[in-house]
C-alpha cells in the first residue's frame, strides 16, 4: 500500500457516506438548520467540492468552481439559510462528483504526482494550512478535512427524515 | 559487477521503500493530529449531562460517538502491538449496533473517555513518528475489526472511520451550547 492508495481508500470512503448522507434530499432540505452555529448541506457540499477544486489545482488538473462559488464556501464564509444566495444544491451535488472522480483517476493513474511539487503556490492554494509543504501533506490536510465535514452531514442528514415526518 | 549492481539496486529499492514509510507515517500523523482537535474541540467544556443530549432524529449523542471512537482507537493501538485501554464492557455499549446511550443509559463518564482518547492518540502519535513504522505487514488476526489485509490500509480505514464520527461531534457540541444558553438559537 502506497500513499495513492492511502487517499484513495479514504477519498471513496468520505464519498460512499457523502452520497449516501444527500441521496434524494431537495435542495430546500439541504438548507435545514439544527440549533446553534452549525452549517447546513448546502454549505458543507460547497465547502468539501472547494477543498477538491484546491487538490485538483495542486496536481495540475482542471478545477470546476467559479471564484464567486469558491469565496461563498471558503472556510469562516457566513452561514446558508433559507433566502440567502448560494449554489444550487443540484450543481454542488455535481461537483462532488466530478470532482471524485478526477482525483480518483489521478491518483490511480499518475502513480508518481505527490512526489511532484503543487502547482502554484501552496501558500495561495485553497487549505493551506500552514503545516503543509508538500503535495503528499496537502492532500492530507485536504482529504482529512473533507472526512470530518462528510461526518457533519449525518446528523443534518437526520434532521431532513425528521422533517418529513411532520 | 552483477552483485554490484545488484546491491545499488537493493539500496535504492530500499531508499524509495523509507521514503514511502516516512510519507505514510506523515498522512496519518497529520489525519490523527487533526481528528483529535476536532475530538478535543468537540467536547471541551461540555460536561456529563450534555454528553447524553439528543438531536432530532436517530443520531447518536456525544457519549456514545466519543466511546465508539475510543473502541476503534483501541483496535489502532492493538493493531500496532499496544495495550488496549478500555474492556468488554465498553466494547458492549459502543461497539458497533450497540444501543443508544439516553440520560439514563449506563455509560461511561466524559472524563474517563476524554483520558483515554488522549492516551490512545499520544501512543499512536509517538509510533508515527518512528522511522520504523511498516505499513506493509499483515494487519493482525482476531482484532475486533480488521479493515485491511496491511496495517496501512487497516489504518486508513479506520482514521476515516473516525475523521467522520469526529464531524459528528460539531453539531452535538452546538446542542450543548444551546441548552447552556451560550448558543444563538
Amino acid at each position: 500500500m502506497n500513499q495513492n492508495d492511502i487517499f484513495k481508500t479514504i477519498l471513496r470512503r468520505n464519498q460512499e457516506s457523502l452520497l449516501s448522507a444527500i441521496e434524494g434530499l431537495t435542495h430546500s432540505e439541504m438548507l435545514l438548520q439544527l440549533p446553534g452555529e452549525g452549517n447546513c448541506i448546502n454549505w458543507i457540499l460547497g465547502h468539501i467540492a472547494s477543498y477538491r477544486d484546491g487538490m485538483l489545482v495542486d496536481s495540475g488538473l482542471r478545477q470546476y468552481m467559479q471564484a464567486d462559488e469558491i469565496e461563498r464556501y471558503a472556510g469562516g464564509s457566513q452561514p446558508i439559510r433559507p433566502g440567502d444566495a448560494c449554489v444550487n444544491s443540484t450543481r454542488l451535488s455535481e461537483l462532488i462528483v466530478v470532482s471524485f472522480n478526477d482525483l480518483i483517476d489521478w491518483l490511480e493513474h499518475d502513480t508518481n504526482g505527490l512526489s511532484q511539487n503543487p502547482a502554484g503556490n501552496i501558500k495561495d492554494n485553497i487549505g493551506y494550512s500552514g503545516v503543509c509543504s508538500t503535495l503528499t501533506e496537502h492532500f492530507a490536510q485536504n482529504i482529512g478535512h473533507e472526512s470530518i465535514h462528510v461526518g457533519e452531514l449525518n446528523p443534518l442528514h437526520e434532521l431532513v427524515l425528521e422533517s418529513r415526518k411532520r | 559487477m552483477n552483485h554490484e549492481r545488484d546491491e545499488a539496486y537493493k539500496a535504492k529499492v530500499g531508499y524509495r521503500n523509507l521514503v514511502e514509510t516516512i510519507g505514510l507515517s506523515r498522512i496519518f500523523g497529520l489525519m490523527l493530529g487533526r481528528n483529535q482537535s476536532a475530538i478535543e474541540a468537540g467536547y471541551d467544556g461540555i460536561e456529563q449531562s450534555d454528553s447524553v443530549l439528543q438531536l432530532p432524529g436517530r443520531s447518536n449523542c456525544m457519549n456514545w460517538i466519543l466511546g465508539h471512537i475510543a473502541v476503534y482507537r483501541d483496535v489502532m493501538l492493538m493493531s500496532i502491538g499496544k495495550k488496549p485501554y478500555v474492556g468488554k464492557r465498553e466494547l458492549t455499549l459502543y461497539g458497533y449496533g450497540s444501543d443508544p446511550i439516553y440520560e439514563d443509559s449506563a455509560c461511561v463518564d466524559i472524563s474517563r473517555l476524554a483520558e483515554v482518547l488522549d492516551g490512545g492518540h499520544a501512543i499512536l502519535s509517538e509510533w508515527l513518528s518512528l522511522v520504523g513504522a511498516d505499513f506493509n505487514v499483515e494487519a493482525p488476526h482476531g482484532l475486533y475489526v480488521r479493515k485491511g489485509d496491511t496495517i496501512g490500509e487497516h489504518l486508513a480505514h479506520l482514521m476515516a472511520h473516525e475523521a467522520i464520527h469526529a464531524g459528528e461531534l460539531g453539531s452535538l457540541r452546538e446542542l450543548a451550547l444551546v441548552r447552556m444558553g451560550k448558543g444563538w438559537k
